[in-house]
C-alpha cells in the first residue's frame, strides 16, 4: 500500500509549496548536483561538457602528460572570463616542461593528483573541489578546472581574469576637487580601492551570493570595531533574506531592503566613488558593494546627506550647503507657490510685479494650474529624452526644449513668459541636489503640491508641508530617524547639515549612528599663528611629519 | 532594529507642548485680554509667567511622580479600578473637545480670511486626515515635525514683527496700570485656561527618554511661551490701541497684515496664516493623541491606532457641530472656557496630585533622586 503523500494543511502551506515548487523547478544545478564526480576522465567530460548544452564558450582542452604521455589531464574553463596568459604560462607551460624534463621513469596514476596539485602548477591560488555543483560554481566565476583520469578529485585554478573597464572618472558625480578614480564593474577592484584608502585589518569584507541564477557577490563593508554591530547584521540579515533569480544592480538590493518600501524618497545612498564610501565608513556606517555594478550602497542614510556633496569636505570654505538647502525649497515650492499666489493670493504680490505677471498672461488662455502643470509635465519629457538619447540626438532635444517650449510657446501665446522662467528656475534648482537618484523624489513631489496649491492655494501647500514632514518623520533608515539630525533635534550636529564646519570642528561622528567609538580625531586642533620663536619670518624650516607617506 | 520607538527627546517636549498651547493663544488672547485689561494687557501677560511656572509644578512632579505611567494608569492606582477609567474617558472627552474646538478655529479662520467661497466641512475634513495621519503614525513622528515647524513658525513671526516698530506708536500703552486687580486676574484666568491645556505634557513625561529633565522644561516653556506673546501683545495694542484690539476678532491676524518688508514683501497674512494652520494642526495632533491614548489605556486596548480613523472622522462632525458660527466661538473662549477648562485642567492634576500624596503612592521625584 501506498500512503499518500502528507497533505498540505493550511492555505498558506500550500501557497508556499507551490512557490516552492515554482522557484525550484529552472534551477536544476542547486541539489541534484550535489554528488561527486566519478573516476573516468571521458564520462567526466560528457557529463560536464552535457550540462552547458555544448556552449560555443566552454572550452575543453584535452592533453596527456608524462614521460609516455600516460596521464590523461583535461583543462576546463569558460573563455572570456579567465586569464589565458595566466592558463599558458602556470597550467600548460610546466605540463610541457614535466613532459620534456629528462625525468623518464613513468607517473603512477594514484601520485598524478597530488603532484599535479603541489609540484606543477605554479599559479598562486589553488583550490580542490570534488562536487559537481561546487565545480560549476568555480568554473562559471572565471576559474579553471583540471580534471585528471583516475580521481574523482578536481583541481581549481583560480585565474579569474575578464575584461573590464579601468578605473575612470566618475560618470554620475560630477565635481571640480576631489580623487579621480571611482568604482567599475568589478567586485575585487573595487574592494581595493576601498582599502587602499583605508589601510587597517579591521576593514572587513563580509561577502554573500545572491540571486539563483545570477550568484552574484554581495559584499558588506564595515569597520571591525567602529561600526555598531547590530547595524551590521541587520544589514546581512535583510541581505539574506532576498531570495531572487537575480541582482543586476544595486537597485535591485535597494527595493529589498529599504526600511519602508512605499515612499518616493530614497532611503539608502549609493555613489560610486570610493572616497565617499571611505568617508562614510569612518562615520561608522556600513556599504554594500555588489559585483557587476560600479554602484555601491551606503546605510543607513539620512536625508539631509542627499544634500552634502563629497567635495563639500574638501573646498575648505564653501557657503553652498546653505545654497542647497534654498534650491531644494525652491526646486519643491517655487511652482507651487506662483500658482496659489497667482490664482489666490495677489495682493501678496507688488503690485509693479503683479502688473508685468498680467501683462504677460494677457492672451494666455489656460488658467495658472494648467499652464504649470503642463509646463512642468513638458520639462520632465525633456529631461527624460534627453538622458535616453544618444549625445547627438540629446542636443536636438536641448535645441527642441529651448526653441519650442520656451520661445515659441510664448510667442504662440500659449504659456506666459513668467511661467517659463519660474519652471526653469525649479528646475535648475532641482539640478543643484547633488544625488541624482534623490532628486526623483523631489521632482515628482512637485506635482501634488501644484494640485493642492490650484485647490487650496497657500493652505493647501501648507497642508502638503505637513503632510510631507509627517511621512518623512515616520521614515527610518535601518532604524535611523530619516530627517536626523534636524529632528529629532542634535544641534551640535548641525555644523555638517545647513552649513559645513572646518574639520577640525568636527571632532565627533554622527551619534546615531552609534559608533563603538565615537570621537574621531584629537580635540583643539584648531590651527592657530605659530607658537614659539621659531615660526619668525623668512626661515624656511623643514617640518617633519614624522609619518612617510605611501605611494 | 528599533533604536528608539515610542521615546521623544525633552526637548520634543518643549516644542510639543509650547506649540500646543501658542497655537491657539496667539489668535485669541489678545483680544480677550485687552477686552479685560485694556492697554495692561501685558501686565496680565506678566502675571501669568509667574502663575503658570508654579501651575506647571505640581503637573511635572506629578507626572514624575510615576514614571513610565500615563494619568489613566495612576489614575487606577489612586481612583480604583473603575475610578481610573471614568477618569481616563473624561480626560478623553475633554482633550477631543478641545481638538475639536481648536479644529473649527482653524477652519473658521481660513474660511473668513483667505476663502470665504469654501465650505468649512472641507477644510475641517482635509486637516483632520493630515492631523489623524500624524497621529496614526504615532508620537514620535509628528514630535519631529513639530520640532521643525515650531521654531521656524515662531522664528517667521518675530522676524516679522520687527519690521513692525517703525509703525507703533507706544503713547498707546499709556496711562499704565490704571485696571484694578479684578480685572487683571480675570484676564489671567481667561489666558490660565489657554495655558492650562499643558496638562497633556502629563501623557508625554511617560515617554520621555529622560524624564529626569522634565522639571527644567517648566521654565523653558513659560518663557519660550510667554516672551512671544507679551511681544505680540505690547505691537497689538501699539498699533491699534487697546478698545480697537479687543473688537478685532483676530488681532494677530491683523497685526501681520501691517508686516511690510523693502516695500516687496507686504500682506503676508496668507502665508503667515496658512503657516500658523499648521502648528494648529500639530496642537491638534497632540491633543488627538491624548484623547486616543486616554481611550484606549482606560478600555485596555494595547494600541490606540484602531481609535485613530474612526475618531478622526467623530472629530470631523464634532468639529462641525461645536459652534454655530465663529462669534459663538469668541463668546465660548471668553465666558465659558476660562471656567470650564481651568476646572479640569487644575482639578484633575490637583485631584491626582493630593490623592496621591496623602494615600503615598508612587515615588516622589527627590527621594529618587538621593538613592
Amino acid at each position: 500500500m501506498f500512503r499518500k503523500p502528507r497533505r498540505p494543511k493550511t492555505m498558506e502551506e500550500r501557497k508556499q509549496r507551490q512557490i516552492d515548487a515554482k522557484l525550484e523547478a529552472p534551477h536544476p544545478d542547486s541539489q541534484e548536483l550535489n554528488i561527486p564526480f566519478g573516476l573516468s576522465l571521458d564520462d567526466n567530460l560528457a557529463l560536464f561538457k552535457n550540462l552547458f548544452g555544448n556552449a560555443s564558450d566552454l572550452l575543453v582542452r584535452e592533453f596527456s602528460f608524462g614521460a609516455r604521455q600516460e596521464i590523461r589531464v583535461a583543462l576546463v574553463y569558460i573563455d572570456g572570463l579567465s586569464d589565458t596568459n595566466s592558463i599558458s604560462e602556470a597550467i600548460l607551460k610546466p605540463f610541457v616542461y614535466r613532459s620534456l624534463s629528462d625525468d623518464k621513469s613513468p607517473i603512477l596514476p594514484e601520485s598524478a593528483y597530488p603532484m599535479i596539485r603541489d609540484w606543477l602548477i605554479t599559479f598562486g591560488s589553488v583550490k580542490e573541489a570534488a562536487r559537481i555543483n561546487e565545480v560549476l560554481d568555480y568554473v562559471l566565476t572565471g576559474c579553471a578546472a583540471l580534471f585528471i583520469d583516475g580521481t574523482s578529485q578536481v583541481l581549481i585554478v583560480v585565474v579569474k581574469g575578464w575584461k573590464a573597464r579601468d578605473v575612470e572618472e566618475p560618470k554620475a558625480e560630477a565635481f571640480v576637487r576631489g580623487p579621480r578614480d571611482s568604482f567599475n564593474e568589478t567586485l575585487r577592484t573595487n574592494t581595493a580601492l576601498i582599502r587602499r584608502r583605508i589601510k587597517t585589518p579591521r576593514l572587513r569584507f563580509d561577502t554573500l551570493k545572491i540571486g539563483r541564477m545570477t550568484k552574484t557577490d554581495i559584499c558588506v563593508v564595515y569597520i571591525h570595531g567602529l561600526t555598531d554591530p547590530a547595524l551590521k547584521d541587520e544589514v546581512i540579515s535583510r541581505l539574506k533574506r532576498i531570495d531572487t533569480d537575480g541582482i543586476l544592480e544595486s537597485g535591485y538590493l535597494e527595493d529589498f531592503i529599504k526600511d519602508n518600501p512605499w515612499t518616493p524618497f530614497s532611503l539608502l545612498d549609493r555613489t560610486e566613488r570610493p572616497d565617499k564610501v571611505a568617508g562614510a565608513l569612518l562615520e561608522g556606517r556600513v556599504a554594500i558593494v555588489i559585483d557587476t555594478t560600479p554602484f555601491a550602497l551606503l546605510v543607513p542614510a539620512v536625508f539631509s546627506e542627499f544634500l552634502q556633496a563629497p567635495e563639500d569636505y574638501y573646498e575648505s570654505f564653501d557657503y553652498i550647503r546653505a545654497f542647497r538647502w534654498l534650491g531644494l525649497i525652491i526646486a519643491t515650492f517655487l511652482p507651487s507657490v506662483y500658482v496659489a499666489l497667482s490664482t489666490y493670493h495677489q495682493e501678496m504680490i507688488p503690485t509693479g510685479l503683479v502688473l508685468s505677471m498680467a501683462a504677460g498672461r494677457e492672451g494666455v488662455p489656460f488658467p495658472a494650474l494648467v499652464e504649470a502643470l503642463s509646463m512642468e509635465i513638458s520639462f520632465d519629457f525633456l529631461r527624460e529624452a534627453g538622458a535616453r538619447m544618444p549625445r547627438s540626438v540629446g542636443q536636438a532635444v536641448g535645441i527642441i526644449g529651448a526653441l519650442v517650449l520656451g520661445q515659441a510657446s510664448v510667442a504662440a501665446g500659449i504659456v506666459s513668459p513668467i511661467m517659463v522662467v519660474i519652471v526653469s528656475l525649479a528646475a535648475v534648482a532641482s539640478f543643484m541636489i547633488p544625488n541624482y537618484s534623490s532628486s526623483h523624489a523631489i521632482r515628482f513631489i512637485r506635482f501634488p503640491f501644484l494640485l493642492l496649491a490650484g485647490a487650496f492655494g497657500l493652505p493647501g501647500i501648507f497642508w502638503g508641508i505637513l503632510v510631507l514632514l509627517l511621512h518623512l518623520a515616520s521614515l527610518r533608515s535601518f532604524g535611523v530617524p530619516y530627517l536626523y539630525p534636524v529632528a529629532p533635534g542634535v544641534p551640535g550636529e548641525w555644523k555638517d547639515v545647513f552649513f559645513k564646519a572646518p574639520r577640525w570642528m568636527m571632532d565627533f561622528r554622527p551619534s546615531l549612528l552609534r559608533a563603538r567609538k565615537i570621537r574621531r580625531q584629537a580635540p583643539g586642533q584648531m590651527p592657530g599663528p605659530p607658537g614659539g620663536s621659531s615660526g619668525e619670518g623668512d626661515d624656511p624650516q623643514i617640518v617633519s611629519t614624522g609619518r612617510e607617506k605611501q605611494g | 532594529m528599533s533604536l528608539e520607538r515610542g521615546m521623544i527627546s525633552s526637548r520634543q517636549v518643549m516644542f510639543l507642548v509650547t506649540n500646543m498651547i501658542f497655537a491657539t493663544e496667539i489668535q485669541f488672547v489678545p483680544a480677550l485680554l485687552t477686552m479685560y485689561a485694556g492697554q495692561d494687557a501685558w501686565v496680565v501677560v506678566l502675571i501669568v509667567t509667574i502663575v503658570g511656572f508654579l501651575f506647571g509644578v505640581p503637573i511635572i512632579s506629578l507626572g514624575l511622580r510615576f514614571p513610565g505611567k500615563t494619568p489613566v494608569e495612576y489614575g487606577m492606582d489612586l481612583l480604583g479600578k473603575w475610578g481610573g477609567r471614568a477618569l481616563g474617558i473624561f480626560l478623553g472627552l475633554f482633550f477631543f473637545y478641545v481638538a475639536a474646538v481648536a479644529v473649527r478655529e482653524l477652519a473658521d479662520h481660513l474660511v473668513i480670511a483667505v476663502m470665504p467661497q469654501t465650505p468649512l466641512v472641507v477644510f475641517i475634513a482635509l486637516y483632520v486626515f493630515a492631523i489623524a495621519y500624524g497621529v496614526y503614525l504615532g508620537l514620535e513622528v509628528f514630535a519631529r515635525v513639530s520640532e521643525i515647524l515650531y521654531p521656524v513658525f515662531l522664528g517667521t513671526l518675530m522676524l516679522g514683527t520687527i519690521f513692525l516698530i517703525p509703525s507703533l506708536n507706544l503713547n498707546l500703552l499709556k496711562p499704565v496700570l490704571t485696571h484694578s486687580p479684578l480685572e487683571l486676574l480675570r484676564g489671567s484666568l481667561t489666558l490660565l485656561a489657554f495655558y492650562g491645556e499643558g496638562l497633556a505634557i502629563l501623557f508625554l513625561i511617560p515617554c520621555m527618554r529622560r524624564p529626569e529633565q522634565a522639571p527644567g522644561l517648566n521654565m523653558k516653556i513659560t518663557l519660550l511661551l510667554n516672551i512671544p506673546l507679551l511681544v505680540m501683545v505690547v505691537m497689538e495694542v501699539a498699533m491699534f490701541g487697546a478698545m480697537e484690539t479687543s473688537r478685532i476678532l483676530f488681532p494677530s491676524f491683523e497685526l501681520v497684515k501691517m508686516i511690510s518688508v523693502a516695500g516687496f514683501f507686504e500682506r503676508m497674512e496668507s502665508f503667515l496664516l496658512a503657516f500658523w494652520v499648521t502648528t494648529v494642526c500639530l496642537k491638534v495632533a497632540l491633543l488627538y493623541y491624548t484623547a486616543m491614548i486616554s481611550f484606549a489605556r482606560s478600555l485596555n486596548l494595547r494600541d490606540y491606532r484602531p481609535l485613530v480613523w474612526p475618531g478622526a472622522v467623530s472629530l470631523t462632525a464634532l468639529a462641525v457641530l461645536v459652534f454655530s458660527d465663529v462669534t459663538q466661538a469668541r463668546e465660548f473662549l471668553a465666558r465659558s472656557w476660562p471656567l470650564f477648562g481651568l476646572s479640569v485642567e487644575g482639578g484633575v492634576p490637583i485631584l491626582l496630585y493630593s490623592l496621591a500624596l496623602l494615600r503615598k503612592k508612587g515615588v516622589s521625584w527627590r527621594g529618587r533622586q538621593k538613592k
